[in-house]
């Protein structure tokens, strides 16, 4: 959660969207195009965490979920 | 353990030299080897001091030409398409001679621009009305002129469409998903009770492209080997397109009386001595 919210605010309010890491490896910011490319399984990857947390962020209520494959 | 004075320089020798050999190899981790993660803008990324655009009327002759603008922008930006016009969802839109340039109509202007459906945007204004209203900064003024928004922060109060005198902006008064017809998998949509509107493609911008509207018009003059009706670029740039555009063509904004300082001029066109 907390890298997402640093990426967007590099993202929406600076306009900065490459994202390099440690070992010099850079990354798009984006949730729909490169969070959710490896991690393509929402379920495994967000929901196990916030249902058993309790939570209910809205970030699908816009960004469009990735289509499961299997689950 | 005693230590003689012998071996005492000896320690404090080896210490010396293994010091002064130290910094350089710290250095040397830091910059190579230690680096911390950072963010970078692209380097593909367009960048501008303030951007704006330049809309041609007189190059928009048929209905298709307006559709085909709208449709390149409305169908990356998933922006729905409802039926009743209360509801509607608008980044860029046509409308009347007459709404566009209030104040400016009178009964002996051209039929042909009296009638024209004149294609409307967010004006990116220098002093925007909007910013200054948002109580929570979800709409704010970037560097390079562009009036952005950050859904995650708008909390629907809509101030911002009160203050903004060009109905620039829509509210979501239903959730639109339903409404779009074909998402586009790489553009989030919104969700009801979000205000939105045209952000000049920052997406696209940060990518290397120009607005999507402005790049299609360009496609479509390509096609019929015409000139373009839409121009982007920098406004503090001497050499870029816009300003050679307004450097020789006279121009016209909307509702220059209010001071808000739009960034998208209007070439009415209109015959050989417009």
């Amino acid at each position: 959660m907390k890298l997402l919210n640093n990426w967007r605010d590099s993202a929406v309010r600076d306009g900065s969207r490459l994202y390099v890491n440690t070992e010099g490896k850079a990354y798009t910011i984006s949730l729909q195009n490169t969070c959710m490319h490896c991690h393509s399984n929402k379920k495994k990857f967000c929901d196990e965490c916030h249902t058993y947390m309790a939570v209910n962020p809205y970030c699908w209520n816009c960004h469009i979920a990735p289509k499961e494959k299997e689950t | 353990m005693s230590i003689n004075r012998r071996q005492f320089l000896k320690i404090a020798g080896i210490s010396t030299v293994l010091g002064v050999g130290g910094a350089p190899v710290i250095n040397w981790l830091r910059n190579d080897c230690l680096e911390a993660s950072h963010v970078l803008t692209d380097e593909k990324a367009l960048t501008g001091k303030h951007w704006a655009m330049v809309i041609d009327m007189s190059k928009f002759e048929t209905e298709e030409d307006y559709r085909r603008v709208i449709q390149a922008c409305h169908s990356i930006h998933n922006v729905p398409n409802f039926d009743n016009p209360k509801d509607s969802i608008k980044w860029i839109w046509a409308d009347t001679y007459e709404h566009t340039f209030p104040g400016q109509e009178n009964e002996y202007i051209p039929e042909e621009v009296r009638h024209k459906p004149f294609l409307l945007l967010c004006n990116h204004c220098e002093n925007p009305p909007c910013v200054r209203v948002c109580p929570t900064k979800a709409t704010f003024k970037r560097k390079d002129g562009i009036v952005m928004m950050d859904q995650h922060r708008c909390i629907g109060c809509r101030f911002c469409m009160a203050a903004c005198p060009f109905g620039a902006r829509s509210f979501n008064y239903k959730d639109p998903r339903p409404f779009i017809k074909e998402e586009n998998k790489e553009y989030p949509t919104r969700t009801i009770g979000v205000v939105e509107k045209c952000t000049f493609c920052f997406e696209r911008l940060s990518k290397g492209l120009i607005p999507a509207c402005v790049e299609e018009s360009q496609k479509a003059a390509k096609e019929a080997g015409k000139e373009p009706g839409m121009f982007f670029g920098d406004l503090e740039d001497p050499s870029s397109e816009v300003r050679k555009v307004l450097g020789t063509r006279y121009s016209i904004r909307r509702k220059p009386e209010l001071g808000t300082q739009p960034s998208v001029f209007y070439i009415i066109g209109g015959g050989k001595n417009a």
